[in-house]
């Protein structure tokens, strides 16, 4: 596994050093914003997570990585569907390791409202994950629902005197997790014919989180030229703060907080990712995960197909006057 | 999990292979470069133009830069063009700048059709 990492880093490397080409979507005005790791982003696109990694941190449970996908799609300017699917290994802290395929994950975003101007947009969003299709050994049995609201907000506004501060942007996420159902009861008989009951409860939480990053090709290209070559040019160094709370079950209050803080570097077609994952506290793990990310923009690598939806084809988005 | 690494890897290779065969088919948004003058920075004499260099081709029609002074009124010649033998330069001519900062806005149209903009500041030094 380790060889595997190593191999993958080299390889995103390699390319960034490729090319000098930068970014390709989630424009807002002369904002760019990359795609981050753990937070969602606001923007609907046409676009592809080739690859999204998780290594957790160790928790009370053990640890889990997952490796997944998701495929998003325009269907107008404002309004995009999208699917993803993870293959999980787990290593329970009392049991043996296992893995499989979790459930797929559907989803919409939609565009509430959008200011180029302020480099300002507004999402509303809804996730679903359909419970029982993965194997039960990793998968949920359940379903889970998930509406949300996302926004992000560049700095572009700020006056002449902080203008070395322009190129910081946020993003951030909210949602309430609803499960479909509040516990599920299991029966089972032992070996010495005595019958056992047990009841797993499935909380309602509260994922929240924000992700702040340096755009240095926003420096360099509207703010001051400092001479940095690619693919030094096309970095976005971020953290991104995570959080979730479960509001019911024996579990309340029990807020899990992550920091991650990494580096996105953003191509043309390609956008690549690597953060740490930290807990910030004893009910988040012990020690550092991983995040990364190799993203590709869909609709400008094949405009021809991507930006196709069955009433015609979604131009681009026209800049203020 | 050995296999399936081994599957994920080659597919891994295999995208980021195309993706990169792709790179030289598809266009996509237009970002500035780099620029003459640079961005933000102060030059001794006034520069006869601006420059800007793009990632990508750029449709002539709709392609454009305008300079404007402190006062805000407008310095350029009127003459913005896309670099005839390299379709990713866009420039235009100025008149004589006396010493200040000045404000170029561009606006990029993109071979496919999409549409980027910005702008940043330069100076001409008092001396």
């Amino acid at each position: 596994m380790k060889q595997c990492w190593v191999i993958i880093l080299g390889v995103l490397f390699g390319i960034s050093l490729l090319t000098n080409e930068t970014y390709g979507h989630g424009v807002i005005g002369k904002r760019f914003f990359p795609a981050t790791l753990v937070v969602d982003d606001p923007f609907v696109s046409d676009e592809l997570d080739l690859l999204k990694v998780n290594k957790g941190s160790k928790n009370a449970d053990g640890t889990e990585t997952s490796v997944g996908s998701e495929f998003s799609k325009r269907l107008t300017p404002d309004f995009d569907l999208s699917v993803g699917w993870q293959y999980l290994f787990q290593q329970p802290t009392d049991g043996r390791p296992t893995s499989g395929a979790g459930n797929p994950e559907f989803g919409f975003k939609y565009v509430l409202a959008r200011s180029p101007e302020h480099e300002f947009i507004f999402t509303t969003g809804f996730d679903a994950e359909v419970g029982g299709i993965g194997p039960a050994r990793v998968a949920e049995r359940i379903s889970t629902f998930a509406p949300g609201l996302l926004f992000g907000k560049g700095l572009g506004d700020l006056p002449d005197s902080l203008q070395y501060l322009r190129p910081f942007a946020i993003n951030a996420q909210l949602q309430v997790n609803i499960p479909s159902r509040r516990r599920t009861f299991t029966t089972t008989f032992t070996e010495d014919g005595d019958i056992e009951k047990d009841t797993e409860h499935h909380p309602t939480t509260i994922p929240f989180g924000f992700a702040i990053n340096y755009s240095i090709p926003y420096l360099q290209s509207f703010v001051k030229d400092v001479g940095l070559p690619a693919p030094l040019a096309n970095l976005f160094p971020i953290v991104e703060f995570n959080f979730e709370t479960p509001v019911s079950g024996p579990g309340k209050k029990l807020t899990t907080a992550f920091v991650n803080p990494g580096i996105i570097w953003v191509g043309k077609y390609v956008e690549l990712g690597l953060e740490a994952q930290l807990p910030m506290n004893k009910v988040s793990g012990k020690n550092a995960g991983i995040n990364a990310l190799v993203h590709i923009f869909i609709d400008d690598l094949l405009p021809n197909i991507f930006t196709w939806t069955p009433w015609g084809v979604i131009g681009p988005t026209p800049p203020p006057k | 999990m050995k296999p399936l690494g081994k599957r994920a890897l080659s597919s891994f290779f295999a995208l980021v292979l195309s993706g990169t065969v792709f790179q030289t088919l598809a266009q996509a948004h237009a970002f500035p470069v780099r620029s003459d003058p640079r961005v933000g920075w102060t030059v001794a004499l006034s520069p006869s133009k601006v420059t800007i260099w793009f990632d990508g081709e750029l449709e002539p029609a709709f392609s454009t830069i305008t300079v404007f002074n402190s006062a805000k009124q407008q310095v350029d010649k009127g003459n913005s063009r896309v670099n005839d033998p390299d379709a990713s330069v866009l420039e235009v001519d100025l008149t004589p700048l006396p010493p200040g900062t000045y404000h170029v806005f561009w606006k990029a149209l993109a071979k496919d059709t999409h549409v980027t903009q910005g702008d940043f500041t330069f100076a001409v030094d008092k001396k």
